[in-house]
């Protein structure tokens, strides 16, 4: 950090001597902070530009070796009057000549550049530590480097954060690794997800690392207490390091976490589609499940049982609306759907022999990775796979992640990069193959999927197999229809074309199921 | 002693001592055997006399600044300090020995005003609080150990300490002189009450600092305090003991807000101003209260405010179903009809509540004599007063309870 300037004042020789220690004590973190004792006499008679040199002012309120005056007002006026802004600590007992007490209170309405620490509260100098630190902080030198290709999008997301909230994240990042002090991090720009967070790559020791940044910090607290808690349950070889700490800034209103990054770092979407034969897809498949993988885990880590509505849960309770306005906005395109006999098996738990006083089966809940599609398994190698995302990991029912991951592999993969992916005319054709996925059915090779076909074809061959002590059609079928709803309102990422198709399989889920459930 | 002039004794221990001088040192026998007869005169019961007393203090005075060892084994000054306190506070005994336990507390208070509320930093405080060193990190202490004088955190050990012994000497005599002397004088019932003992802890605090044994906290703290003038980078082995002392020290006793200065504030009880800040008149919109123009009494406020609180939920317990919910929901009970009126003595204040609608269940518990009304009566009499109530409702339905106060006059 260049120089830090702090000048201080107190009529107790005692308090400059707790000033002097804090500032030194921060010195042995920050570096380079420059603080000495001043009369106040010296303050009162310097114009604006010199005091605007300076980066923090402690002062006490009280002058009571001498003048016996509130000085410590008189400098706040003074600064005031001169347009001076730079920061101000007001440390003081809170009373003045006779014993009164003084409202601080109100002083810091009238002068907001100020913060007032009573001292009698802070013999220990730690509110008055952490005070001096959060001005220090919104002064660091620039911390990092840019290296990434996406420059504008780096400074708009700079732009967003602010330069001073990350120098803090990474000044506290850099402490963590031990990454000495005026080095400054190199950052790249990793792809982000549409949570608000943004990614960052930094390298250290060899090693590649994401720093992830929220303003949402209860969001990714979240996430990193169900990574912290969760993610060990998960079998081993998915295993990924996730640095327990939090990174804060001063104000709080930025959080970050730090998460090694997978390299080299292929998306189990882009393997299966880069994959030259069946074959390649069949392995790495087994690997996600096989060979001490999903399936044991799904086995094992279980915990109560859900009654079967409760896989449609997410559009209970007046949250249908949602499907109600995606209905409304794909009217035109829609072919069979019929959205009051979805609404009445969701909001009422009946259709046909879909009815919760008829049925009263209940499917276990395991832990689940909860958004588990084929962008969120990344493949390093040949074979080993990880899992990323992992903030919202939790106990839920038992077909959830396989849903995800088929109706991701059909609605996301199927015609991906061609023009049909958006025609409107492919949607009676992809029902058709839709249908053969509920019904769990092999889909046809059409020359152009041939490898997407391979994973859905293989997924629906071994569902059975993967979730053995659990599975029953029917409730997979409603699981695949929760996900297919969900698909038809994401409106940011996916076509009218397919959200449309979304609706149209939801709905044939539905009538499967109930085919099934006898 | 017993055949010597013990006044002759008294007059010019000082000077004896004085004289004494050789080589640099002071008789180190001669000081012994004179510490050893002022302790005797101190704790000799038939020694009621100011005139030995006087002339004593007036020896120690010139004895105290002397330059007496320091040295741990030997330490004469810690020793000659102790015995100018214990006898300037044998001398305050004298002064307030006829005082009660209301004169007592009148005399705190008035020590209370002089030290504290006259300056706007209190003396006593700021000494006290900075000779606290725990401004300093384990940053620092880890720097004073590694680099000793030369550390950059030195000043700011050394300098809080510069003055240590005569602050510190100006604190515990006035702990000697105005606080202990008042406690000693106090009544065994006031020490031990619920109020003292366990709303504001001080029974115990108050016996480490009187008590004569080696543990005195007192003590402990005075020999601290030397080492660290003697040598500042003492702190770095007494750190843990030093910081716990200065800190109950401060909190129980110096600081303006202490637990001490709280508690002789408690006196004298406004009874109006606790039951108009307890919005009786609200909870039993139903009631006639009578209560102009009464004496203060000797009674601790706080105490008296946990007394109305026992009494509503007692009410609480003791209504129907109906009016519990109506005063969980709202706040008050409509149905009760609540009266509190006065009459008042040469002596006494007696304050009668009524109130009516409860269920007349007998109101003393003898297999719980802990319960509600008896702790109140055992605190009402530590403090000279007296709680008084038929167990059952009177012929009108109405509970009746009288609080027998001492008037703080």
């Amino acid at each position: 950090m260049s120089s830090f300037k702090v000048r201080y004042w107190d009529d107790n020789p005692v308090i400059l001597a707790r000033i002097k220690a804090s500032c030194l004590d921060l010195n042995s973190i920050y570096r380079n902070i420059d603080a000495q004792s001043v009369e106040y006499s010296s303050i009162l008679s310097s114009d604006a530009d010199f005091l605007s040199s300076f980066d923090l002012f402690i002062f006490d309120l009280l002058d009571e070796n001498n003048s016996k005056n509130l000085i410590g007002l008189e400098i706040l006026e003074y600064f005031k009057n001169l347009h001076v802004d730079t920061p101000v600590i007001v440390y003081t007992t809170g009373t003045q000549s006779g014993g009164n007490s003084l409202d601080l209170h109100n002083y810091e309405e009238k002068y907001p550049n100020a913060v007032f620490i009573k001292k009698s509260e802070d013999a220990d100098t730690k509110r008055l530590k952490a005070e001096i630190e959060k001005i220090i902080q919104r002064n660091l030198d620039e911390q990092f480097e840019v290296e990434s290709d996406y420059i504008d999008e780096f400074k708009q997301q700079l732009h967003y954060f602010g330069n001073s909230r990350i120098n803090q994240i990474l000044f506290q990042v850099k402490q963590e690794y031990k990454i000495p002090i005026d080095q400054k991090v190199k950052l790249s720009k990793l792809k982000s997800g549409f949570s608000g967070a943004i990614l960052f790559k930094f390298i250290f020791s060899n090693t590649d690392y994401v720093l992830k940044l929220s303003k949402d910090i209860t969001l990714l607290k979240s996430e990193l207490n169900r990574a912290k808690s969760y993610y060990p349950l998960f079998p081993p070889k998915f295993f990924n390091y996730i640095n327990p700490t939090e990174f804060h800034t001063s104000s709080n209103d930025t959080m970050a976490i730090v998460i090694k990054l997978i390299h080299p770092n292929k998306t189990l979407f882009d393997y299966i589609r880069q994959s030259t034969s069946k074959q390649n897809v069949e392995k790495i498949l087994n690997e996600v499940y096989n060979n001490f993988g999903l399936k044991e885990h799904y086995k094992t880590k279980t915990k109560n049982n859900l009654p079967w509505t409760d896989i449609l849960k997410k559009f209970k309770n007046g949250r249908f609306i949602t499907i109600s306005e995606v209905h409304k906005e794909l009217k035109p395109l829609l072919i069979n759907f019929n959205l009051s006999e979805i609404q009445n098996l969701i909001e009422k738990d009946d259709y046909k022999h879909l009815n919760a006083i008829k049925i009263s089966h209940r499917g276990t809940e395991t832990l689940n990775h909860l958004d588990l599609h084929s962008k969120n398994i990344l493949v390093q190698g040949e074979k080993t796979p990880f899992l990323i995302d992992t903030g919202i990991m939790d106990y839920d029912y038992w077909c959830f992640d396989i849903c995800r991951l088929l109706v991701d592999l059909l609605i996301n993969g199927i015609d991906i990069d061609t023009k049909e992916f958006y025609d409107i005319n492919t949607i009676s054709k992809n029902i058709e193959l839709g249908h053969h996925l509920i019904k769990l059915e092999p889909i046809a090779y059409d020359s152009k999927n041939n490898r997407i076909i391979d994973a859905i074809n293989w997924l629906t061959a071994n569902v059975s197999d993967i979730y053995e002590d659990y599975f029953t059609k029917w409730e997979l079928q409603l699981g695949l229809m929760k996900e297919f709803l969900q698909m038809s309102y994401r409106t940011g990422t996916t076509p009218h074309s397919k959200r449309t198709l979304s609706l149209e399989l939801a709905y044939i889920c539905m009538i499967e199921a109930e085919k099934n459930v006898l | 002693m017993r055949s010597t002039n013990k006044l002759k004794f008294c007059e010019s221990i000082g000077e004896i001592v004085s004289s004494s001088k050789y080589n640099h040192r002071y008789s180190n026998n001669l000081l012994q055997n004179s510490f050893y007869h002022t302790f005797s005169i101190y704790k000799n019961k038939y020694n009621k006399s100011r005139k030995y007393f006087n002339r004593l203090i007036e020896s120690y005075k010139t004895i105290i600044n002397l330059e007496l060892s320091d040295k741990d084994e030997n330490n004469q000054k810690h020793t000659a300090n102790k015995l100018y306190n214990l006898l300037s506070s044998k001398l305050i005994e004298f002064d307030i020995d006829k005082l009660d336990d209301i004169g007592i507390i009148k005399q705190l208070k008035k020590n209370y005003y002089e030290k504290y509320k006259t300056q706007s930093h209190p003396i006593l405080e700021t000494n006290l609080s900075n000779i606290s060193l725990t401004h300093l990190s384990s940053e620092g202490l880890i720097d004073l150990t590694k680099n000793g004088d030369s550390s950059e955190y030195y000043n700011s050990l050394f300098i809080p300490l510069s003055n240590i012994e005569p602050e510190w000497k100006f604190i515990n005599h006035f702990i000697y002189t105005d606080i202990i002397p008042y406690y000693k004088k106090l009544s065994e019932r006031i020490k031990t009450s619920y109020t003292f003992k366990s709303d504001y802890i001080l029974h115990g605090f108050f016996e480490s600092i009187i008590n004569e044994n080696s543990d005195n906290l007192l003590d402990d703290f005075s020999r601290q305090i030397s080492q660290l003038y003697a040598y500042p980078l003492n702190y770095l082995k007494i750190k843990n003991q030093y910081d716990t002392n200065q800190k109950k020290l401060f909190d129980n006793l110096i600081k303006k807000e202490s637990v001490f200065n709280d508690f002789i504030e408690q006196f004298p009880l406004n009874i109006s101003e606790v039951i108009e800040s307890r919005r009786l008149n609200t909870i039993f919109p139903n009631s006639e209260i009578n209560i102009d123009k009464i004496a203060e009494v000797f009674y601790p406020k706080s105490k008296f405010m946990k007394d109305i609180s026992t009494i509503i939920n007692s009410i609480k317990g003791r209504v129907s179903e109906e009016d519990k919910t109506e005063f969980e929901a709202f706040g008050r009970f409509s149905n009760v009809s609540f009266k509190i009126n006065y009459k008042t003595d040469e002596k006494y204040v007696y304050l009668t509540i009524l109130y009516n609608n409860t269920n007349s269940d007998n109101h003393s518990h003898k297999e719980n004599e802990n319960g509600g009304l008896e702790t109140m009566r055992k605190e009402l009499k530590n403090f000279g007063g007296d709680l008084i109530y038929e167990p059952k409702n009177n012929e009108n339905g109405f509970f009746v309870l009288t609080f027998k106060f001492l008037i703080y006059e």
